[in-house]
């Protein structure tokens, strides 16, 4: 049984054994728009694993689909490469050998190892984000609730949700967040600590802001203020992320109030200028105050940075530490990966014992 | 060589010390590889071997363990080592190890670079329980402000890292700024509180046991402290001490409160007293 990166083409287990691989069309292989194609539409997974668990040799199948990948694992024997992607081209109306060219076909110890990267986020375009870990996880319990799984895939599935868990905790691929939102929020907590008790003011109803107003929220931030120039625009956001809407004359008026102020207006002066910064940290009896400043022009005032008590970071600030964490991510990558292919090894050394 | 309480308190100071460079040298690679607890157990130990110290002195001398400069040194060492696991179990307050061990080495090393510090202490001072209360009254609140103190030097890490956008090594591990703050003012009123009785119980211990050591030196150095310790809270309380000038007083209050103990506790040894006790050999 071998790998074969390069080509999407194979049959699974050709010989005596029952074999494990995977189709994978990833964002390394195919753009967005074919991805999509090739998505399987939600509510259209029963009946990919009726017709999965149809083809020719297949014994287990798992369907791995998120937005930056459609994945299908199988375990068998004789499985071939083109009939799995006749169920894709089946439902993206591509044709076969077109969905063949966006995927790649990986068998045995090679697949083993792409679902540990996979699993492990090391594989992610974001590297290291945490979210396709549960995505697997819940991959593995659709086709488990749907008796699509055996021995195989149970090993191999659990065993990498142990590897994405050593790579998480034993290298830095997870450390530091890597979005704009996400490092400001991470920048509160370091600030405030747990964010439930946090009063978060938006200005202004920017692309950049509304996420991150989302971050705070998921985050545990639970008292949102939004107010814009255009008080539609505030009570829709606010109404997204379960706050309050107010004037925006009101909500300068009352910065002292709350303990992180995101900026996101689109202004030609700062709003907040530094005696305003000054007189709020003066008047505030609850400490520090977090200034979030996404806008371009900016919002508050840049000396407002040195007022004692004030963290003021700009959209440069945020997105420098998001790009160090990112480094820092990559410059991990490889000692995950190697832990992680070693970890493949043993399970793929156990796998073919057992089926021997 | 014989074992003796200096030994155990020189192992202690010594685990603080190991502690200090695990957390410092390796914690970053260590705890990624799942050794993060080193410190903190070599931390427990240090921790252990000076109590051991402490009951084996006390047990010696029949007398309380704290009765001169060196003693002092080690007790406080402990304390801060103490207190800053009570605070992570009790509020959850991590601070980072390398700190604590750091005080601690600094502190227990202190009393190991002045040999002279351990030198008989009075027992007709310490063989009284007035004197006892006060002195065990009087450590346990320089405890509370040095781990005060070194809550914040921990905010000051904290502030600078959040200004100047760093947030790598030692600054990953700290505790948020705002719980930090709030930990940092109820141990200084803590402290406050404890050493106000303890001086209350000094003031008792000169009127009752030995009205003829009061001294003057001692009395204002001791008033100075806690008066500095009770304008900063004061002030506070106004509100007109925030979170960084405040952690600034508290560091420089502490260190005021340091080099007044020594010549304090160095009046109180040259005062007439009975006889002195041998403390236990080092050699």
């Amino acid at each position: 049984m071998s790998a074969s990166p390069d080509s999407a083409g194979g049959v699974l287990g050709g010989g005596a054994e029952p074999g494990f691989g995977v189709l994978a069309c990833t964002h390394e292989t195919a753009e967005l728009g074919v991805r999509e194609l090739l998505a399987v539409a939600p509510g259209g997974e029963a009946s990919f694993y009726e017709a999965a668990l149809g083809v020719a040799g297949v014994r287990e199948v798992v369907l791995l689909n998120t937005c930056n990948r459609v994945e299908v694992y199988v375990a068998g024997r004789g499985v071939d490469a083109v009939a799995l992607a006749g169920l894709l081209a089946r439902d993206g109306g591509l044709p076969v050998d077109g969905v063949l060219a966006h995927c790649r076909w990986l068998e045995g110890r090679a697949a083993v190892g792409h679902l540990f990267g996979v699993a492990a986020g090391v594989d992610s375009q974001m590297v290291g984000e945490g979210e396709i870990l549960g995505q697997v996880r819940e991959a593995y319990a659709g086709a488990l609730a749907r008796g699509a799984t055996g021995a195989v895939c149970n090993r191999v599935f659990q065993k990498s949700f142990q590897a994405a868990a050593w790579a998480r905790a034993s290298t830095g691929i997870g450390a530091g967040q890597v979005s704009v939102g996400n490092v400001a929020v991470e920048l509160a907590g370091r600030i405030f600590g747990e964010l439930g008790d946090c009063s978060v003011l938006v200005l202004g109803t920017g692309d950049v802001g509304r996420k991150t107003a989302h971050a705070f929220v998921s985050r545990g931030a639970r008292a949102v203020t939004v107010a814009s120039r255009t008080f539609a625009n505030a009570r829709a956001l606010a109404a997204e992320v379960g706050g309050a809407a107010v004037e925006l004359a009101v909500a300068l008026e009352s910065l002292g109030r709350h303990d992180v102020v995101i900026g996101s207006a689109a202004v030609a002066a700062p709003l907040v200028g530094l005696d305003a910064v000054r007189g709020t940290v003066r008047a505030r009896a609850r400490g520090a105050l977090f200034l979030i400043d996404l806008g371009l022009p900016r919002n508050f005032a840049a000396e407002a940075r040195w007022v004692p008590g004030v963290y003021l970071y700009n959209l440069d600030d945020l997105s420098a530490i998001a790009n160090e964490n990112l480094r820092a991510r990559l410059a991990e990558v490889a000692r995950a990966k190697a832990g992680l292919a070693a970890r493949a090894d043993r399970v793929w050394g156990v796998l073919l014992r057992g089926m021997r | 060589m014989e074992l003796s309480s200096w030994h155990l308190f020189f192992c202690g100071t010594l685990l603080y010390a190991v502690s200090l460079s695990l957390a410092l040298g390796v914690l970053d690679r260590w705890e990624r590889r799942g050794w993060g607890w080193a410190p903190v157990v070599f931390l427990a130990l240090g921790f252990l071997a000076q109590l051991c110290g402490f009951c084996w002195r006390g047990a010696q001398g029949r007398m309380f363990p704290l009765g001169n400069a060196f003693e002092l040194s080690q007790g406080l060492a402990w304390g801060v080592v103490a207190l800053t696991g009570v605070l992570r179990a009790v509020v959850s307050l991590r601070l980072p190890v390398a700190l604590t061990a750091g005080l601690a080495v600094a502190l227990g090393g202190a009393g190991f670079a002045n040999p002279e510090w351990d030198r008989p202490a009075s027992a007709h001072f310490l063989g009284s329980p007035f004197v006892a209360l006060h002195v065990g009254l009087v450590v346990l609140g320089y405890c509370l402000l040095a781990a005060q103190a070194l809550i914040a030097l921990v905010f000051l890490l904290q502030n600078h890292s959040l200004e100047r956008r760093r947030f790598s090594g030692i600054f990953r591990f700290l505790p948020p700024l705002r719980q930090v703050d709030g930990a940092g003012a109820l141990l200084m009123g803590a402290g406050f509180a404890v050493l106000s009785l303890g001086m209350f119980a000094g003031l008792l211990t000169v009127v009752v046991v030995a009205p003829s050591a009061v001294a003057v030196f001692k009395f204002v150095c001791a008033t100075g402290v806690w008066a500095g310790y009770g304008a900063a809270l004061f002030l506070r309380r106004r509100r007109l001490l925030p979170g960084v000038r405040f952690a600034w007083v508290s560091l420089g209050l502490f260190g005021v409160a340091l080099l007044v103990l020594w010549p304090a506790n160095a009046v109180r040894g040259a005062a007439p007293g009975g006889a002195a006790v041998a403390l236990d050999s080092k050699s």
